[in-house]
């Protein structure tokens, strides 16, 4: 498989007064669906799939033809390879853990396996609950059933429908980390539908922002920044940091860009955690603060800045990118500009763990 | 003996024709449109509401010796279908089929659209998600229905009489060998008769709501 994929997209489907005609053309490994409720991004999700038939346009996936209206092409959605995990992972109730996730290995031309089911079960560690009955499984880990389920048909694209939706907040790390794991080293291009602007930073390389049907943004996911506030939740950063060090304290030391930050305890983990901070929770000063209890303390450089309502979204750089949000009062007074040095203040306590 | 053997042969004949037939049209209905499926569904209940004895009467008249069907029988078996246990397990197949099918097309509607589609998408056309998902996911619903409809037919009585008689060894029944009783005068062999009918009826009944109540579990 190769690192580079070509979505080739270009459709009209109408359900009632509702029309999505969506026309975007993009090359990249991880594509995200943006858009709130009602905008259309589950219906191109179910056209991609195969669930859904256009009424015209086509739906071509690098080399493949799923959907061609022009030449009567219409590949049904076992034809098309795709894993699909849906936001309420939709496992089979008949079936084990263990089951469920051989059950389109099956049906995978021997040729065509690139992992065994074990292998998968490994990877997302579902090994202890193989033979559990689904209806005892966490939200957490019906996502992971979900997904190891999908890929065990070592599919040519996998779709993804908001996987986090059901799940608490603060157990989502584990699933981002091993998403992120699916699509760049097990080289699986994704499609990610997400309403939240958090995720798709986090998960994505290129983003299609669709309203009432139509794409009305299409570029690096940073460009979702420049929304105004209220189509989204508060921004939060979510960082997948490398634990350096844990002290006798109870604090832990982790890395991410060109800084150390410190955390709480990390009680499990194999290396690296994904950390949540809140865009509203990181203060920026001018100046570098000598005496204050927040024990994080870095110098960044102003990479870029959204200005909304009654908000601005600072873009800072500190090696990987980090994202401040301050009042517009706030930004007038320290005067800042792109490129400027700044220092950004970070209370380990705003700090969350996203666990896995 | 011989009523119970012969009650249990032809109930057991008529779902053995009914389940299969059963499955393959409610899976049918799934696919229908609006319209259609509410027609079909007409047809379906048609024998639930129709006085089972102008069901018997109909199947009569299908049956005869001057019919197709009839005739194509006596050619191939040497004898005609109708009066025989052939044309008795025919006419409980009939008047039991929309109580065998009603579960089936319940468990088939109240499948999620979301499992259907997933287990397209892990590779699995139709027929595969039919055996393997459908299928199990109603199997209750299939035992269910089945068990509802064999307890009809084993209760048997209007249709039966019409196109099979009443011939002891033969095509006589349970429901029939009471009504002989009773008209003989025989109340005792009639009465023992009866408590037999009610104790399987109460265990059938049972049995199918204990395996409905079973269904609703393991889809939710």
């Amino acid at each position: 498989m190769n690192n580079n994929h070509t979505f080739d997209i270009n459709i009209k489907k109408s359900n009632g007064p509702f029309l999505l005609d969506c026309n975007f053309l993009v090359d990249g490994n991880s594509l995200s669906v943006f858009g709130h409720s009602g905008s259309g991004k589950t219906t191109l999700l179910n056209c991609i799939a195969g669930f859904v038939t256009p009424n015209e346009g086509h739906i071509f996936f690098t080399n493949k033809i799923f959907y061609h209206s022009s030449n009567n092409i219409n590949l049904p959605s076992e034809k098309r390879r795709l894993g699909y995990v849906h936001q309420h992972a939709a496992l089979f109730p008949h079936l084990s853990v263990i089951k469920n996730v051989e059950y389109g290995y099956s049906f995978t031309p021997k040729s065509e396996r690139h992992f065994t089911p074990m292998e998968l079960m490994s990877m997302l560690e579902l090994e202890d609950i193989a033979l559990r009955n689904i209806s005892n499984l966490s939200g957490g880990e019906r996502q992971k059933v979900a997904i190891a389920r999908a890929i065990a048909t070592s599919p040519n694209l996998l779709l993804l429908d908001e996987p986090l939706v059901s799940i608490d907040h603060k157990f989502r790390g584990g699933l981002i980390k091993k998403i992120k794991y699916i699509n760049t080293e097990l080289n699986i291009p994704m499609i990610y539908v997400s309403h939240s602007v958090s995720e798709v930073i986090a998960l994505s390389d290129f983003v299609v922002m669709l309203e009432n049907g139509k794409v009305v943004k299409l570029g690096h996911p940073s460009l979702l920044m420049d929304l105004n506030q209220s189509i989204y939740e508060a921004f939060e950063n979510i960082i997948e940091t490398k634990i350096i060090h844990q002290n006798d304290a109870g604090n832990t030391l982790v890395e991410y860009g060109n800084v150390k930050i410190t955390i709480g305890k990390v009680d499990y983990g194999n290396g690296s955690v994904i950390l949540s901070i809140k865009s509203s929770d990181i203060i920026i000063s001018l100046d570098k603060p000598s005496l204050i209890s927040a024990r994080n303390v870095f110098k960044a450089r102003i990479a870029e800045y959204y200005i909304k309502d009654d908000s601005v979204l600072v873009k800072c750089d500190i090696g990987s990118p980090l994202l401040a949000e301050i009042t517009v009062e706030a930004f007038n007074h320290l005067d800042c500009k792109k490129g400027d040095d700044v220092y950004l203040i970070i209370k380990t306590s705003s700090i969350a763990l996203l666990r896995d | 003996m011989d009523i119970i053997l012969i009650t249990l042969k032809i109930a057991t004949v008529a779902i053995l024709i009914n389940v299969p037939i059963a499955i393959w049209l409610a899976y049918l209905l799934t696919k229908l449109g609006l319209k259609l499926r509410f027609i079909i569904e007409i047809l379906i209940s048609l024998p639930l509401a129709l006085p089972p004895v102008v069901t018997g009467y109909a199947l009569l008249i299908v049956l005869s010796p001057n019919s197709l069907i009839g005739d194509m029988f006596h050619r191939l078996v040497g004898q005609d279908i109708v009066f025989t246990w052939v044309a008795a397990s025919l006419a409980s197949a009939i008047v039991s089929f929309p109580l065998t099918i009603r579960p089936i097309i319940i468990s088939f509607d109240n499948i999620d659209e979301i499992l259907i589609r997933s287990s397209r998408s892990l590779g699995a056309g139709p027929y595969r998600t039919f055996i393997n998902l459908i299928i199990p996911l109603s199997y209750n619903s299939i035992l269910a229905g089945g068990l509802l409809g064999f307890t009809r037919a084993l209760g048997e009585f209007g249709a039966t009489i019409m196109v099979a008689g009443n011939i002891p060894g033969v095509t006589q029944t349970l429901p029939l060998a009471i009504y002989k009783k009773v008209q003989l005068g025989n109340d005792t062999g009639a009465f023992g008769l009866i408590l037999l009918s009610l104790l399987i009826a109460v265990l059938s009944i049972g049995m199918h709501n204990w395996l409905i109540t079973r269904s609703r579990i393991t889809n939710t």
